[in-house]
């Protein structure tokens, strides 16, 4: 036998098993609906991932939720260091403005008008 | 060897001088006394965090920024009492006494029945390097202390801003440069 006549015997076709087509059908038509309704395919599909694409998935969403903390912490930090200043200015404000106040009061005798100091509660606003 | 021991004493000497700038005001007697108390220490780490939050764009906060820039350490105590003589103008004195070193100059003591302010500047060759400012009503003491180039004019451009009164300084670079 020669190489033609191998090729040509391997080749020939042949007729599938009775039911074949009808199973490969209704298979065809069942299954993705099937695999799009159900949950356990989705989560069927979500665990059928390797462990390194896992791993991956795992530092990845660390390094952003570690990142995403430490902009807030740093954030809050920096709106309290931001309160804070603007509030020890406004008592150093007040304060030299309370003792000029009082120099003017002496100078022209006249009575006094308080001035407005900052409350420990603004400081929290 | 030599070359550690010289790092570390400087260090050392460093941290001392640090240490120095800053007034101690030990009234922890008159917290206990007192019905509110304010006691803020911003170093220059929390200064400059505060800096990267103030915004430079509006007006206020542009000035703000601009005051903190340069600044070491920004540190307000404060006590409010409920009633009358909780504490007494001796309370002041280890405080007076540590503005009473060269550098430190008093450039406004005003006393009126039972209120009074004093305003004391520190002078490195010819700038203002600091101001420290007590001030007392009947129910209240304050002591404001604010290290590195500072003067009055800029803490008076915050005047009518941040709720700051408008304030008027009268000239003390003369008194300065003496």
């Amino acid at each position: 036998m020669n190489l033609d006549d191998e090729l040509r015997s391997a080749l020939k076709r042949q007729e599938p098993p009775a039911g074949f087509t009808d199973r490969v059908t209704a298979r065809a038509r069942v299954k993705p609906a099937e695999r799009r309704s159900t949950w356990q395919g989705k989560l069927g599909r979500l665990f059928s991932l390797r462990t390194l694409e896992w791993a991956t998935a795992c530092a990845v969403a660390t390094v952003l939720l570690v990142g995403a903390g430490g902009e807030y912490r740093r954030r809050q930090e920096g709106e309290r260091a931001k309160a804070q200043v603007v509030f020890a200015l406004r008592m150093a404000g007040s304060r030299l403005s309370f003792a000029q106040r009082m120099v003017l009061e002496l100078s022209s005798g006249r009575t006094a008008v308080p001035a407005k100091k900052p409350s420990a509660g603004e400081e929290r606003q | 060897m030599k070359r550690i021991l010289f790092v570390l004493s400087l260090a050392l000497i460093c941290s001392v001088a640090r240490m120095d700038a800053q007034l101690k005001i030990n009234l922890d007697n008159l917290a206990s006394k007192a019905k509110e108390v304010v006691d803020l220490s911003l170093d220059s780490a929390m200064l400059q965090t505060a800096g990267q939050f103030l915004s430079a764009e509006k007006s206020n906060e542009a000035k703000a920024k601009a005051l903190i820039s340069g600044l070491k350490g920004v540190y307000v105590k404060s006590y409010q009492f409920d009633k009358e003589g909780q504490y007494t103008l001796d309370d002041l004195k280890p405080i007076r006494e540590q503005l009473q070193v060269p550098g430190w100059s008093r450039i406004l003591n005003v006393v009126d029945n039972r209120e009074g302010a004093e305003i004391y500047l520190k002078a490195e060759e010819g700038k203002t390097a600091g101001i420290a400012i007590l001030a007392w009503e009947a129910r209240e003491l304050t002591i404001v202390q604010i290290i590195g180039p500072i003067n009055l004019d800029q803490l008076s451009e915050l005047g009518g801003r941040f709720g700051i009164p408008p304030v008027v300084v009268p000239d003390v670079k003369k008194k300065l440069t003496k």
